[in-house]
């Protein structure tokens, strides 16, 4: 049996909501609403940022895990027994085995210039790529913004990174040098160790992983001879992973099958994270955190006066309830209900909002970041436990005034003095 | 059934002190209607409230079916309040957002009464005071005689031994009024509860049995009415 206070109170709520005017219950709830999207987009787009910023490394560069040399050797020994082990895992979509260099980049070169001129010459890294297999991995043909991408029969034709162009970089510095006036089909002198040629841009990449931007990429065949890499030993090896697989059980498959510290390093995207990056995150988080407490705070204030006024207009006829017998208790659950009401469709609305609008809106359009491109991370267990504190903030906002208004003298409630 | 011995009520603003009962004595049998009269200010509506347990004298003591009411805790007189007692209130005192149906509903479902139960009294009550079909009827879709109408089937709904009605007709019309207290009396009439009313009016107070006379917050005149 439901008790007399309970039902007195559901039947008070359920009339003062239907009964009231429906603007100011809108008005409320609209609140309700934006309180409740205030403490999940805000954070969600702050968390976003980096996590755009996460995805694009993992998309363009590293894949679901990286196998990268150990800091101590120059690259993956016996490569090509480590590429049959990543093979041989059916979570592989597909690898792309990279070898890296060191070298130098030159540009306008051929225009006489005074001898004290210091030569154009950026500082890069150069990756020999199969363009197919980088390509089904990293997706690195659409990024090209300028030209064509390479074929793996090409010779002396490479891609560059946008970053390392003059007319890509939206600021000047002294220690991010860049090539003036670099177009498509114009040539470059490349160093590579002792070795120096003469190069072709078919091809310009843009993203916003600086990997990417600050490369040179040259087809496997020739960046082999270039260096004299006759042993297949890679340098890294990005690989993508089926929809659904687990990286971190494809590095565990992978380090049990003998790929081991001693020769490589196997990490997943998450663990070849730079570390600014997850420090940014957990800050951003924390940030987001303290602007959705004052909403949360903004919130609870809105509804404690809300329901203050309501309870104070009312007064008279609190005094009226309680006199012929109705108790305070039965009175202020009718309060607590109505917020709850409030609070709940607030919720509801917003997270209709956040899963059926937000979500999918940016991660079709993500908003333009100058380092990422910002998503609306809204992780379903932090979403639900937004929507359960703000009920329970609203409810405490709600009861609070009730039980003040309630507690005042009847007699004096129902005179009005 | 009321037993009122030495009551004083003494309202104190800042340093000023108004005196309004000065020692009343009275005694009401069960079943018994009657008609409490002054000027304005004389502590009419004052005692009413003592007796109705809405507000606690200053001293004194009021003693309703053997129980001294200042032993009662607050809960007890809220108990007392819903299931003893009915109140008629000078401005009918409805909820606005209920109909006159949940308004006369509401007291029922608090004592614990089903929903259905509750309607069903209700309506019941509703039809005898003649808005039977007005039941769902906003108090703002009502006149003010209809108002008072709802406001006494409230007050009756649930049989209370005492009912209380604070100048029932002061906002009413002279027909109003008479449907009103014509109502008041014969409930009296066929229920027999005791039954306190204040009114200003003497042509009113004629409908009770008993005309207790307040002046400067003592008992004036105390007169019985021969029917």
């Amino acid at each position: 049996m439901i008790p007399s206070n309970l039902r007195v109170g559901f039947f008070l709520a359920l009339r003062q909501l239907k009964r009231s005017n429906p603007w100011t219950t809108l008005l409320i709830i609209c609140v309700m609403i934006l309180t409740f999207l205030n403490l999940v987009v805000l954070s969600g787009i702050l968390v976003g940022l980096i996590e755009g910023a996460v995805g694009a490394v993992r998309e363009h560069y590293t894949g679901d895990v990286i196998i990268t040399a150990p800091r101590e050797k120059g690259f993956i020994e016996n490569s090509p027994r480590v590429i049959q082990t990543v093979q041989s895992f059916p979570e592989v979509a597909s690898f792309s085995a990279r070898y890296t260099e060191m070298g130098t980049a030159e540009a306008n070169y051929q225009t006489p210039g005074r001898d004290t001129d210091i030569p154009e010459r950026v500082s890069t890294t150069f990756a020999g790529i199969d363009p197919a297999s980088e390509d089904a991995t990293t997706n690195i043909r659409e990024l090209l913004v300028e030209g064509e991408y390479i074929d793996e029969n090409d010779f002396d034709q490479v891609v560059i990174g946008a970053l390392l162009l003059r007319k890509y970089l939206d600021f000047e510095s002294e220690l991010f040098v860049t090539l003036e006036n670099v177009e498509i089909g114009d040539k470059i002198r490349v160093q590579i160790g002792e070795t120096t040629r003469e190069v072709t841009i078919k091809g310009i990449v843009k993203s916003k992983v600086d990997e990417i931007d600050r490369r040179i990429f040259f087809p496997q065949k020739q960046f082999r001879t270039l260096i004299g890499r006759n042993d297949f030993n890679v340098d890294e090896i990005a690989i993508k992973l089926v929809a659904g697989a687990d990286p971190i059980v494809v590095k565990g498959g992978l380090i049990a099958s003998g790929i081991t510290a001693d020769f490589a390093k196997v990490q997943t995207f998450e663990d070849a994270q730079p570390k600014f990056l997850q420090d940014m995150k957990q800050t951003f988080r924390l940030l987001g955190n303290i602007v959705s407490s004052l909403g949360l705070v903004v919130a609870s204030i809105t509804v404690f006066i809300v329901i203050f006024i309501n309870a104070l207009t009312r007064r008279k006829f609190i005094g009226i309830l309680k006199g012929i017998g109705i108790s305070g208790t039965a009175i202020e659950i009718s309060y607590v209900f109505q917020s709850f009401f409030y609070a709940i469709i607030g919720s509801g609305v917003g997270v209709a909002l956040v899963y059926g609008v937000l979500v999918p809106y940016f991660n079709a359009y993500p908003i333009n970041f100058p380092f990422s491109d910002g998503i609306l991370v809204a992780p379903i267990m932090e979403v639900m436990a937004s929507a359960i504190l703000l009920i329970i903030i609203t409810v405490i906002a709600g009861y609070v005034p009730s039980r003040m208004i309630v507690r005042k003298n009847t007699l004096d409630s129902i005179l009005g003095r | 059934m009321i037993n009122i011995q030495q009551l004083y009520k003494t309202y104190r603003t800042g340093n000023i002190e108004t005196k309004v009962l000065r020692g009343i004595d009275l005694h009401i049998a069960d079943g018994e209607f009657i008609a409490i009269m002054g000027r304005s200010g004389a502590g009419k509506s004052t005692l009413l409230y003592q007796i109705s347990l809405l507000d606690e004298p200053t001293s004194g003591t009021i003693t309703i079916d053997n129980k001294e009411t200042s032993t009662l805790s607050n809960q007890d007189r809220i108990d007392m309040r819903l299931t003893t007692m009915g109140y008629i209130f000078q401005d009918y005192a409805l909820i606005p957002e209920l109909t006159a149906v949940e308004n006369v509903m509401l007291p029922l479902i608090m004592q614990g009464q089903t929903k259905q139960a509750a309607y069903e009294k209700s309506v019941e009550s509703l039809s005898e005071v003649g808005l039977k079909d007005k039941v769902d009827n906003l108090p703002s879709q009502l006149s003010g005689g209809e108002q008072q109408r709802v406001s006494v089937s409230r007050a009756i709904a649930h049989h209370p031994k005492i009912l209380f009605a604070d100048e029932p007709t002061a906002n009413l019309d002279a027909e109003s009024a008479k449907t009103v207290l014509d109502l008041l009396s014969q409930l009296h009439k066929e229920r027999g509860q005791t039954t306190v009313m204040i009114t200003h009016e003497e042509e009113y107070a004629k409908y009770t049995e008993r005309i207790v006379r307040l002046s400067e917050g003592i008992i004036s005149e105390d007169e019985r009415l021969k029917k």
